[in-house]
């Protein structure tokens, strides 16, 4: 009799295994297919980790998620947040266009005119190399602690890959595509605009989208090293204050916006380059 | 219409010092006539394209000239176009924007271009490709376009450097069908480079075949082939054996004396 029972409850539990691991198996594959739940899953699960680890520990070192929330709240209402936002947005845009602008100028000349780039070849590698925030300082002395001063320091870190990613587009260009224009006649001014800055395009925008990370650490650098103001103004003032939740507020926001921003260019920079990348698939 | 007296190239060392040049072609003379189909036939580096862009005005010539209704070619000009080996297609463009471009060039305005543009797609046969782009189309699509680019300023001459060299079998037989067929309707003079015999004499009124280090003419021939009957039927025609026979020998020919 209770042999019996025990063969019985076997074979349920022989049944049920199957289906279960079939379960599984779609479950993992589901998942696999859906990668955004996945990363919103995992996200989700370090605040958690995050908000359970640091309950106990010292306000003054550390925090955790739903303190830096309420944070963000009281300084959303007091009108803080949007106001440090409204400072930091101005050297921000005029900085990041003017390295846009200039980058793609000197990338232009450089990639044309064999004398300008044998003549700055050099300055610009050890311009390069150098960590740009070593200037700082000299950068301050020379255009002030105001916006001219900020916009300077963001200029000296965004411009330089929109110069070497212009240069190197221009420089890339396929003599063949340059033969085109030759053979029907097109003059010099119609090979630049219409074969070699076109040619040059998915280049310049993988440049700009390095720029967007570069001006946003530049801007931060500036907002710590000249006139306090901004977000970067907010982080310093905070942690000189031991407010430790508040200071995890403006963090997040930059992390937000990089991450947001870099991802907008990218997406411009398929839609111009949706050729390019369909070429080189062909190959 | 177009002619070549006695054409001398030398590629030199770096400075270009002329005594060490090495001759690539030497003493070409020959006239094309127009509406005529004339090929350049000889071994690859034996100067067939320097000739072509010579030719269009893209190289210069160490001596002699190419005239053109008497005038010397001294650079590119707008009368003789040029269809390229690899497609050379602009790939950020359109086809029926890559097919205007030599007429935006000459400051057409958009509307008027494009609609001779989509004349000559339709006589390449890719009506209904207008808007698309290059890396979108098939090898021998994207040669179509290249010729209807090189048809859209109705040139004196059309010059083709190894058009069909870059395709498959299949799709090169039906190319060369149909671009016959486009020569003779719109009455197309064309000079053709190719180190095919079959192509050269399917396709054309005469053959120069050329040999080899430096490239001088051997001979021309003419096969008489391409105006009777298609470029596929022409392979089937007795006179087609013979005729690539003559021309191989003479090929082969050149190899053993250089």
């Amino acid at each position: 009799m209770s042999e019996a029972v025990a063969t019985k409850t076997r074979e349920t539990a022989a049944e049920s295994a199957a289906p279960a691991r079939a379960h599984r198996r779609a479950l993992a594959e589901w998942l696999k297919a859906h990668p955004n739940v996945v990363r919103i899953g995992a996200v989700l699960l370090f605040f958690l980790w995050w908000e359970w680890a640091a309950r106990d520990a010292n306000p003054l070192f550390m925090t955790y998620p739903s303190a830096i929330w309420k944070a963000a709240l009281e300084m959303t209402e007091s009108g803080q947040l949007v106001e440090a936002l409204r400072q930091s947005a101005g050297p921000f845009v005029i900085g990041l266009a003017l390295s846009i602008v200039l980058g793609i100028l000197i990338g232009v000349l450089i990639g044309s005119f064999w004398i300008l780039e044998y003549t700055t070849e050099l300055f610009l590698a050890a311009l390069y190399a150098t960590p740009r925030v070593a200037l700082v300082p000299l950068i301050i002395l020379w255009a002030g602690l105001g916006t001219a001063g900020k916009v300077s320091i963001i200029v000296s870190l965004a411009v330089f890959p929109v110069i070497v990613n212009t240069y190197a587009g221009i420089k890339d260009v396929r003599g063949s595509l340059i033969d085109i224009g030759r053979a029907y006649c097109a003059t010099e001014t119609q090979i630049f605009l219409k074969i070699i800055l076109p040619a040059a395009i998915p280049y310049i925008m993988a440049g700009i989208r390095l720029a967007v990370g570069l001006g946003i650490i530049g801007l931060v650098v500036a907002e710590f090293f000249t006139a306090v103001q901004g977000l970067g103004g907010l982080i310093v003032t905070f942690s000189n204050n031991f407010a430790t939740a508040k200071l995890f507020v403006p963090v997040i926001v930059i992390g937000v916006l990089g991450a947001g921003l870099t991802q907008l260019v990218t997406l411009l920079e398929r839609r111009f380059s949706r050729w390019r990348l369909s070429e080189r698939e062909r190959q | 219409m177009l002619e070549m007296r006695d054409i001398h190239k030398g590629f030199g060392a770096a400075g270009g010092a002329k005594r060490r040049a090495t001759p690539v072609l030497e003493g070409i003379t020959f006239d094309v006539h127009a509406g005529e189909v004339v090929s350049l036939l000889g071994a690859s580096g034996c100067g067939k394209t320097t000739l072509l862009r010579i030719v269009a005005g893209l190289l210069p010539a160490d001596r002699g000239a190419v005239l053109v209704n008497g005038q010397p070619v001294q650079a590119p000009r707008r009368d003789l176009c040029m269809v390229f080996q690899g497609f050379s297609l602009l790939p950020w463009r359109s086809v029926v924007s890559n097919v205007s471009f030599p007429l935006e060039l000459d400051g057409m305005a958009r509307e008027e271009r494009e609609a001779i543009a989509r004349k000559y797609i339709d006589i390449v046969g890719l009506r209904g490709c207008e808007k698309h782009y290059p890396h979108e189309l098939s090898g021998g699509m994207q040669q179509r376009v290249g010729l209807a680019r090189g048809l859209v300023r109705q040139p004196l001459v059309l010059l083709m450097d190894e058009p069909f060299g870059a395709l498959d079998a299949q799709t090169r037989e039906v190319l060369q069908d149909d671009f016959s067929r486009i020569c003779q309707e719109l009455r197309t003079t064309v000079v053709l480079v190719t180190h095919s015999i079959e192509e050269a004499l399917v396709l054309s009124d005469r053959v120069v075949v050329l040999g080899s280090r430096p490239g001088s003419i051997r001979r021309i021939v003419a096969p008489g082939l391409a105006r009777q009957v298609s470029a596929q039927e022409a392979r089937g025609v007795p006179q087609f054996a013979a005729c690539a026979r003559e021309v191989r020998e003479l090929l082969r020919g050149v190899e053993t004396t250089a």
